[in-house]
């Protein structure tokens, strides 16, 4: 490289530490408003009486002792939180595990996996809104094609022991196609070596799925456990959408109580501390997934 | 082994059925008549009592007169379109800079933002929509674009991008005497249509899709996206059986235009979400 070059690049990389903050400035104004100054706003707002009503006054931790301890006025924050956990008990295994089959299949050299993939896929990019759409016409209690299907008159969104279980069924169906394919390419990156030490070793389909094929997509079963719980934790369109939290409560998840709090009786005090409730369950989800995931399938 | 294999493609395509039938469904009623829709009879094709085959557009005629469709396109693809544009290209700026050029901080801040990617949305609803209120962009679309205009997401795929393409262009480049923002734009971005294609595909989809925040800071129905005018339908007594020939046409308008788009990105799309999930 001549010494003219060299300049050239010298004085270019020289200018690199202010242009660095120039490209990134953007980034940096989105991050102060709407990503610092939030958490910090509703940091501050957490510990105040505010509502939009009257004035915003410093009460301490009463917001959050309120929401924990005082289930007279506050009777929705538990049952929510309960309702929650049951939603990700109705949808969470049953989705990864109906996806795990799924992809086990497609990893068999099947014809037409791209036929396959595809079809599995369209729930998931389709609007949640046109989703709950679709589904409320699917159960209709009289001319819905499950009540048909089933050959039972049921309200499948109308009845209390049925409500979050269907919810729970539409998830499975709505987030299939991601589990899949995220399983499918994980089992596809597993040396063939493998399989054929295993078929050496005497193993039948069961025994090669079981000891090489689980336990190498193991981190990819852990990974979507743990970005479905924090999506769980969060689902609000659905309940919103399709039974507005009842009947009588039975679907009134976590985010559908934060967001009467927030925008039906405008209590941002109570909401705010909610955030944070539900903010610091995201990241106990987060911390035990980055510290106590085993490495190995141990049997 | 052959009744495995004979087995193996029932379930798969007894899977696919479920998966999607029900737009299949969905579509299938949407031309029918009323009272073929309120029917215990199950007909896949619209069918008159005579046996004959018919279609009627009237339930998109009724959806048309009960939601703005022409205007919750408009808006809906202004929201997308900008934020896709405006994402792109900053969170460009800034992968590129974060794999790219060595200033002071930079460390500290990629990974102070990249702390701040655990923290959901969800959880900044209420105090963004004070923001946004005091900003003054309350009930405006751009209530919907300010937020969402970056995505720390994107900024750590397009850094992760930017640092397995070789310098050697860029260093021709500045041979020729071109700056920091013309070798970006010249030769770091048209080098990443790839991820580019993906990435403006996603979040384009985010922003038609997108509920809740909508429902958050719209107030007028002059706003109102698809996701939402769909959504008011359905809040709306939408439920109620007489609405239904409405909600079925409402929503097969509001979903097709994605699953179309999906078709044709088909193979990025399923590229990106296996590229996605590589965990960082």
């Amino acid at each position: 490289m001549s010494r003219e070059k060299l300049t050239k690049l010298k004085n270019w990389y020289a200018k690199e530490s202010t242009m660095g903050w120039v490209f990134i400035l953007p980034l940096l104004l989105y991050f102060i408003v709407f990503q610092l100054a939030p958490m910090l706003l509703s940091f501050g707002i957490s510990f105040t009486s505010w509502n939009l009503r009257s004035p915003a006054e410093f009460v301490g931790f009463e917001n959050y002792k309120n929401l924990l301890f005082d289930s007279v006025n506050y009777p929705d924050f538990w049952p929510s939180l309960w309702i929650t956990l049951k939603y990700i008990v109705f949808s969470l295994p049953g989705g990864i595990f109906i996806a795990l089959v799924l992809a086990a299949m497609l990893n068999a050299n099947v014809k037409g996996e791209g036929f396959f993939k595809t079809a599995y896929y369209i729930p998931n990019i389709t609007a949640m809104v046109a989703v709950a759409a679709m589904w409320i016409f699917l159960l209709d209690p009289k001319y819905g094609l499950v009540s048909q299907l089933f050959d039972i008159d049921q309200s499948w969104l109308g009845s209390k022991s049925t409500a979050l279980p269907t919810l729970g069924i539409m998830a499975i169906w709505s987030a299939l196609g991601y589990n899949v394919l995220i399983l499918l390419t994980t089992m596809k990156g597993i040396p063939d070596e493998l399989y054929e030490s295993a078929t050496i070793d005497g193993a039948n389909a069961w025994q090669k799925f079981t000891k090489v094929t689980l336990p190498m997509i193991q981190p990819t079963i852990f990974f979507l456990i743990v970005t479905g719980l924090i999506a769980a934790f969060q689902v609000f369109d659905q309940m919103y959408l399709m039974t507005g939290g009842g009947p009588d409560g039975a679907t009134q998840t976590y985010m559908l109580s934060l967001y009467n709090h927030a925008f039906r009786y405008f209590e941002m005090g109570t909401a705010s501390a909610m955030s944070y409730i539900l903010l610091i369950i995201i990241l106990i989800i987060t911390w035990v997934n980055f510290k106590f995931i085993p490495q190995r399938f141990d049997d | 082994m052959k009744m495995e294999r004979i087995f193996l493609y029932i379930g798969l395509i007894l899977f696919a059925l479920v998966l999607v039938f029900p737009f299949i469904w969905l579509l299938s009623s949407s031309f029918k008549e009323s009272k073929d829709i309120f029917s215990t009879t199950f007909e896949l094709i619209p069918k008159k009592e005579d046996g004959s085959f018919y279609f009627t557009l009237e339930n998109y005629k009724k959806a048309f007169e009960y939601l703005d469709f022409p205007m919750l396109f408009k808006n809906t693809l202004i929201v997308a379109v900008v934020n896709t544009a405006l994402n792109l290209y900053l969170n460009g700026l800034a992968g590129y800079a974060f794999a790219r050029m060595r200033f002071k901080g930079r460390d500290v801040i990629f990974k102070v933002i990249l702390t701040a990617m655990m923290v959901p949305g969800t959880v900044l609803l209420v105090p963004n929509m004070i923001i946004v209120n005091k900003l003054g962009f309350y009930d405006s679309l751009a209530a919907l674009i300010l937020p969402f205009f970056i995505s720390i997401y994107n900024i750590f795929m397009m850094r992760q991008h930017f640092m397995s393409l070789p310098r050697e262009l860029e260093e021709a480049a500045v041979m020729d005497g071109a700056g920091w923002f013309k070798i970006f734009n010249k030769i770091a971005l048209p080098l990443s249509k790839p991820i580019l294609v993906v990435l403006g595909i996603f979040t384009f989809m985010w922003n038609y899709n997108n509920f809740l925040w909508p429902l958050v800071v719209i107030n007028s129905s002059e706003k109102y996206t698809l996701a939402l005018g769909l959504g008011a339908l359905l809040t709306s007594g939408g439920q109620s059986a007489e609405k239904y020939p409405i909600m079925i046409a409402a929503s097969v308008i509001v979903a097709l235009p994605l699953i179309v788009l999906f078709f044709i990105f088909q193979k990025h799309i399923m590229k990106g979400i296996t590229a996605g999930s590589v965990k960082g």
